[in-house]
């Protein structure tokens, strides 16, 4: 450090017996104190218009072959594709995820609870392709479900229950529904509902099982906003699904008319 | 590569830049220096650029293009500090598979030099953690979560000092609240403290007994909530004496950096650029010796 300040001081100053001078005082001095001047910020988007460094493109190869690989990996059989079809009122993909994320998650539900899940609504749109008919591989599961949102338990009272009917009413979207709640609307409006074989069954809160994405009021579901409790199971929708997959040979998903319009 | 093709998506930040045309000054000076500080935050195991088809970030990201600019800006200012501010994991299968093994050797490949711990890093447990540390060649630091009785005790620092051009800059962490957000079972006996109290103390021991010139905090606190939950944004109003906090957690997009007050009424800088490692934070510092600047409060341009 020294060094240097001596050398280029030189070359452009001259002054050589004076800066050596001072150079000699710096030696029995306290380290320098800095003091901000200016201050500049921004932020770079990495995009296309960078050229991937080679050597780090590289090292990656062999790690992205190898999870090629294990994304191969067959779980399951699905002996038709499970759609995830917009126009209809329910879909097989839907039904199927919404079943096993109930399934899966009650027992987690129960053990920090002691409470049982009363429904689950999940979002159309969080399912991101069909899955085909054939063999089931870890890397469907990614793609139908490739984002990281975790199950949620969220308690809703009376009138927000209402809401969430009326809201699914309109919306038209085949929003993923468990096979224990039964929805009957006409001209989109609800004609009648029925929770675990009991119609228009009234309770003082609902415990209703989603995703975190939706329990923060994605997709415009406000009902689930400031609800009476919410309830982190730390549990992905993905992990759940692909517990599911590894836990069965065969999916055995059909239409059960759970929604009818 | 050319640095007029990394910002080109800050058009809105780089009129004042672009047209006053700083002169270079402090690269060749003892009493000038120049330091740059980049970062990223909850890089969540994002190693590829997303696919072309992905809806929200088409072709956006990918740790080769990071260490193509990283290696840009190192080669025009080499006194360039490289910062995470956590939750390096979970988000695609390479943690699922490989654990975290990828991404802290990518990090180290890219020349890290410090990160603070997000509540995902405890996501295979703080063993887990442990693990993969042999593969991290930089430092993780936080000060609020105490480590004793844990496997990370000997391995996680409070703070770290780095000089680079005889600039002394510490860095210190801090960790969100863990419980309600991640089992207990896989943070074990981690205890959180208060971040306020310890930010007063850990700042009070960077300036007065490790003379730091500049004070960075790495947070995974998050940028800013409705509630009274302590924030990036709280923090920076009820402390002093740290010049940028680099955020995390929130998967905050800013436009740019936040020019906010600390306690003293000092300005200073709050940063976080979103997540999965599509954006690089860049905070340039212009020092001078501490005879030579007379206000109190540096110039801030975002």
């Amino acid at each position: 450090m020294l060094k240097i300040f001596t050398k280029q001081t030189l070359k452009t100053l001259n002054i050589a017996p004076l800066v050596a001078l001072l150079a000699l005082s710096f030696l029995s001095c306290t380290p320098k104190v800095y003091k901000i001047n200016r201050i500049e910020g921004k932020q770079i988007a990495i995009d296309s218009t960078i050229a991937p460094n080679e050597k780090v493109a590289q090292f990656i190869l062999p790690y992205q072959e190898k999870l090629n690989k294990e994304m191969e990996v067959i779980l399951a059989y699905t002996p038709t594709t499970l759609t995830r079809e917009r126009n209809e009122p329910e879909t097989s993909l839907g039904n199927f995820v919404a079943d096993l994320a109930l399934k899966r998650a009650q027992t987690k539900f129960y053990d920090l609870t002691g409470k049982n899940i009363d429904f689950v609504l999940l979002n159309a749109g969080g399912l991101r392709s069909d899955l085909n008919k054939g063999n089931v591989t870890v890397g469907n599961a990614y793609e139908v479900m490739p984002f990281e949102n975790s199950l949620i338990v969220v308690e809703i009272d009376y009138d927000k229950f209402l809401e969430l009917l009326e809201y699914y009413g309109v919306s038209k979207n085949p929003h993923p529904i468990s096979h224990n709640l039964k929805l009957t609307f006409k001209d989109d409006k609800l004609e009648k509902y029925a929770l675990n074989g009991t119609e228009n069954l009234k309770l003082k809160s609902y415990y209703v099982l989603t995703n975190d994405y939706l329990a923060n009021g994605g997709d415009n579901m406000n009902f689930f906003l400031n609800p009476i409790s919410a309830t982190e199971i730390n549990y992905k929708v993905r992990d759940a699904l692909l517990d599911e997959l590894i836990a069965i040979d065969t999916i055995n998903q059909t239409l059960d008319n759970r929604v009818e319009r | 590569m050319k640095r007029r093709d990394f910002i080109k998506n800050t058009s809105a930040t780089l009129g004042l830049i672009g047209m006053s045309n700083f002169p270079v000054y402090g690269f060749n000076s003892e009493n000038k220096k120049h330091i740059t500080v980049l970062h990223t935050n909850d890089v969540h195991s994002h190693i590829d650029p997303f696919p072309a088809t992905d809806t929200r970030n088409p072709n956006q990201g990918g740790v080769a293009r990071r260490k193509a600019l990283i290696d840009s800006i190192r080669n025009e200012n080499p006194n360039t500090l490289l910062l995470d501010a956590g939750d390096i994991f979970q988000g695609t299968p390479y943690f699922n598979f490989f654990g975290g093994e990828l991404e802290f050797k990518l990090m180290s490949m890219m020349g890290y030099e410090a990160a603070t711990i997000g509540n995902h890093d405890f996501d295979n447990g703080i063993d887990g953690l442990f693990k993969q540390l042999p593969h991290a060649q930089f430092q993780f630091v936080c000060s609020n979560y105490d480590f004793k009785h844990t496997v990370l005790e000997d391995s996680v620092k409070p703070y770290q000092v780095f000089i680079k051009d005889g600039v002394k800059i510490g860095v210190f962490g801090l960790g969100i609240e863990l419980a309600g957000l991640v089992d207990k079972r896989m943070y074990k006996e981690t205890k959180y403290l208060d971040p306020v109290g310890i930010t007063q103390d850990v700042v009070k021991k960077l300036k007065n007994d490790e003379k730091c010139d500049l004070v960075i905090c790495l947070s995974h606190l998050g940028y800013n909530y409705k509630t009274e939950k302590i924030s990036d944004l709280k923090l920076a109003g009820l402390t002093q004496d740290i010049d940028l906090i680099i955020g995390g957690h929130t998967h905050t997009f800013l436009k740019k950096p936040t020019v906010t007050k600390n306690a003293l009424g000092k300005n200073m800088l709050v940063n976080q650029v979103g997540f999965a490692g599509l954006n690089l934070g860049r905070i340039d510092f212009y020092l001078d010796e501490s005879g030579n600047v007379t206000t109190d409060s540096a110039t801030i341009i975002v």
